[in-house]
């Protein structure tokens, strides 16, 4: 348990206890089992044998409890294992969220909410940019709109229109990778000339001082609602949740041509302010989000102990974006698209590539079966070379709800196109999968 | 008795008969559609506010059936919080109509309040028969020219057609109005090929301090032969509602 969610259940503690003693009331409990299964295919779908997908059974409990008006305490925790049957199992559990709520605190609409909480921020599925609060949660990287909670105090005050919200987070929380890393985090090229081969790389994180200084995020938000229009714009002082390299140093290990790579990878602080909106234009929902990053960090590149030079790039500042519309066509058949200039893991000016996002679900009457979503995604890097640099991930699933509170999804994931993009190197993804989920 | 005197006693009968018959006031001169309308709308939106338990129960075309129960809240005519009580996976699950047809949708799930297209209306609410439209608290007048169809022993019955540029999933409403009291029992939903495609009937019309409350309503899809009932367990009116009730901060308390 960190400092503050320890912090947020001792303050929770003494505030609620008055009202405990008044108003108890029992805790409303819920939750889910979900068992997931898949079997990667292979680039070419030729399922190599031998070889197989995550195997895992997730086990996820809310509890929630109003002791008085004015106070509201939720928890959520999930337990997961991993593995094949007859194999030691891998087991974790994590606290997902865990905070008070206390109400019309001082002034009339004055929120606070303390502890480990989600704070989404923006219109935009997934794809978002300025939801940038919170740390990515990339275990599962195809999930990439996932986030993790942050361990925070929140201040909302609302009036009218008008909500205006602040953020502390005193720990930095970096992103959860996956079990590959590389999956998100691509590693630097260097071009070390025709004389030099290259021998081992070893990769250290800087991580940042333990100090509230080095580790804290700030944020605030100011949202309007004006006559059907959403508008917000935000401000986020934080670290980088995927680390970036920051040095790289070359050395010869032995006798040249040999190189040795040490490579410095950090979560260095940028500045990120956003503006986002959302709409409705002839019954068509619209969206946009754009944020500009102000990184504070340089690249040192020392390639002098092996006769080279010494360089220092500054980070440059960038702008990502996104804009989305979502349609229901008469007979439940719900669209969305998004186009996103920039991924969650380009976060340099660069490497800003382009992606069309587009989700179609079909609810078939009786809430019995859903088609979709049908996800898909194409990656341009480069328009003018479309032919070279574009790369498809499809997504088709299908769920079944035979009952209340019980659903089964099937669903495959299909990676086409170019190698050298981000999607279409990771052919290896292509796989099918299924998920039973039950509710309780 | 003279001949006379049993003629007039005769009229005072006859009159007094008409009289006390339902609608007679109309009996020789029918209301216009829209003053019927107006009525209608008049009596639903009588209370100034409502707080609704209710159970859902849908039925597919086997006979299975799944349940749902829900809390409604509603301030006069316009402004509508529903929130799903039950079952688990949908626990939580919340939308909030205001008068300026703004609805917002908060998904516990995603953990935020969203603001959807009104394409979504025509959409089923939930798996239900009911849309989304039909969730929304709407003044049909605001929505709907009425022409008086015909005038049955009990009921007016009225035909309804959207007015240029209002939205509506149907092309057509008959609504079936009780003589005594104002409130639709029926209303049929035709599309714009004047095929019937949904039915709302309301039972165990009952009156709840000064206001006609309508117990069951079940919504008949007809075409994908489900249905929906609703059943109000309990409902309270004119309990003095916040206003704060009907704002996105409720939807994620």
């Amino acid at each position: 348990m960190s400092r503050m969610t320890a912090f947020a259940v001792c303050a929770c503690a003494l505030l609620a206890a008055p009202s405990l003693r008044l108003h108890a009331e029992a805790v409303d409990w819920a939750g889910s089992l979900q068992a997931d299964a898949g079997l990667p295919a292979g680039e070419d779908f030729t399922f190599p044998s031998g070889s197989y997908g995550p195997l895992g059974l997730s086990l996820t409990m809310r509890g929630e409890s109003r002791p008085g008006e004015k106070l509201r305490l939720y928890g959520e925790c999930l337990a997961r294992a991993d593995g094949l049957p007859g194999s030691p199992a891998s087991l974790a559990a994590r606290l997902v969220e865990a905070y008070a709520d206390l109400y019309d605190v001082l002034l009339p609409r004055l929120d606070i909410r303390i502890g480990r909480q989600r704070i989404p921020w923006g219109p935009a599925i997934g794809v978002g940019v300025v939801d940038f609060v919170d740390p990515n949660d990339l275990e599962d990287p195809w999930s990439y709109g996932k986030r993790l909670a942050s361990d925070a105090l929140k201040i909302t005050w609302r009036a009218a229109a008008l909500k205006i919200e602040a953020v502390y987070v005193p720990t930095f929380r970096a992103a959860l990778l996956p079990a590959d890393p590389s999956m998100v985090m691509p590693a630097p090229t260097i071009d070390l000339g025709p004389l030099l081969v290259l021998n081992d790389v070893t990769t250290t994180l800087a991580a940042a001082a333990a100090t509230v200084a080095a580790q804290a995020t700030l944020a605030s938000r100011i949202s309007l609602a004006l006559g059907g229009i959403d508008i917000a714009a935000s401000y986020v002082y934080t670290r980088q949740h995927l680390p970036v390299v920051t040095g790289i140093t070359g050395t010869f290990p032995g006798a040249p041509p040999a190189v040795d790579l040490a490579v410095t990878i950090e979560h260095p602080r940028q500045h990120v302010v956003g503006l986002d909106g959302a709409c409705e234009l002839w019954g068509i929902g619209l969206w946009g989000e754009a944020a500009a990053f102000f990184p504070d960090s340089t690249v040192v590149t020392d390639m002098s102990g092996i006769g080279g030079s010494l360089t220092e790039e500054k980070a440059v500042p960038y702008v990502k974006a996104v804009v989305g519309l979502e349609y229901t066509f008469p007979g439940a058949v719900y669209l969305n698209l998004q186009y996103a200039h920039g991924f969650f893991h380009e976060s340099a000016a660069d490497s800003l590539n382009d992606y069309l996002l587009l989700g179609l679900q079909w609810d078939l009457p009786g809430g019995f079966l859903t088609l979709g979503p049908i996800g898909a995604a194409l990656e341009v890097d480069d328009i003018g070379q479309f032919a070279d640099t574009w790369a498809l991930v499809l997504s088709p699933e299908i769920t079944l709800h035979p009952m209340d509170n019980a659903e089964l999804t099937a669903g495959v994931r299909w990676i086409t196109g170019n190698d050298a993009t981000t999607f279409g190197s990771q052919k290896t993804g292509n796989a099918v999968y299924a998920r039973a989920k039950f509710s309780f | 008795m003279n001949r006379r005197a049993s003629r007039c006693l005769l009229a005072a009968v006859a009159a007094a008969f008409v009289a006390a018959w339902p609608g007679a006031a109309f009996a020789q001169q029918a209301p216009s559609g829209t003053d019927i309308l107006k009525k209608v709308d008049e009596t639903m939106s009588a209370p100034r506010d409502q707080d609704v338990e209710a159970s859902l129960v849908l039925v597919d075309r086997d006979g299975n059936r799944k349940e749902r129960s829900l809390r409604m809240y509603q301030k006069g005519a316009d402004t509508r919080m529903v929130r799903f009580l039950a079952p688990a996976d949908q626990k939580g699950i919340s939308v909030l109509s205001l008068p300026d047809g703004s609805i917002f949708l908060y998904l516990p799930a995603f953990k935020k309040v969203k603001r959807i297209a009104s394409s979504v209306k025509n959409s089923a609410f939930a798996g239900t028969d009911f849309t989304y439209e039909d969730m929304e608290a709407r003044r049909y007048a605001d929505f709907y020219t009425a022409e008086l169809a015909k005038t049955e022993a009990e009921h007016w019955v009225v035909q309804l057609t959207p007015r240029p540029g209002a939205s509506s999933g149907s092309a057509r409403l008959l609504m079936w109005v009780r003589r005594d009291n104002w409130v639709p029992t029926t209303i049929e939903y035709s599309d714009a090929k004047g095929t019937l495609v949904r039915r709302l009937t309301s039972g165990r019309i009952e009156q709840v301090g000064r206001y006609w409350i309508a117990r069951e309503r079940e919504m008949n899809d007809l075409a994908k032969n489900h249905r929906t009932m609703m059943i109000i367990d309990k409902a309270t009116c004119d309990s003095g509602l916040s206003d704060e009730i009907f704002t996105t901060r409720f939807l994620e308390k």
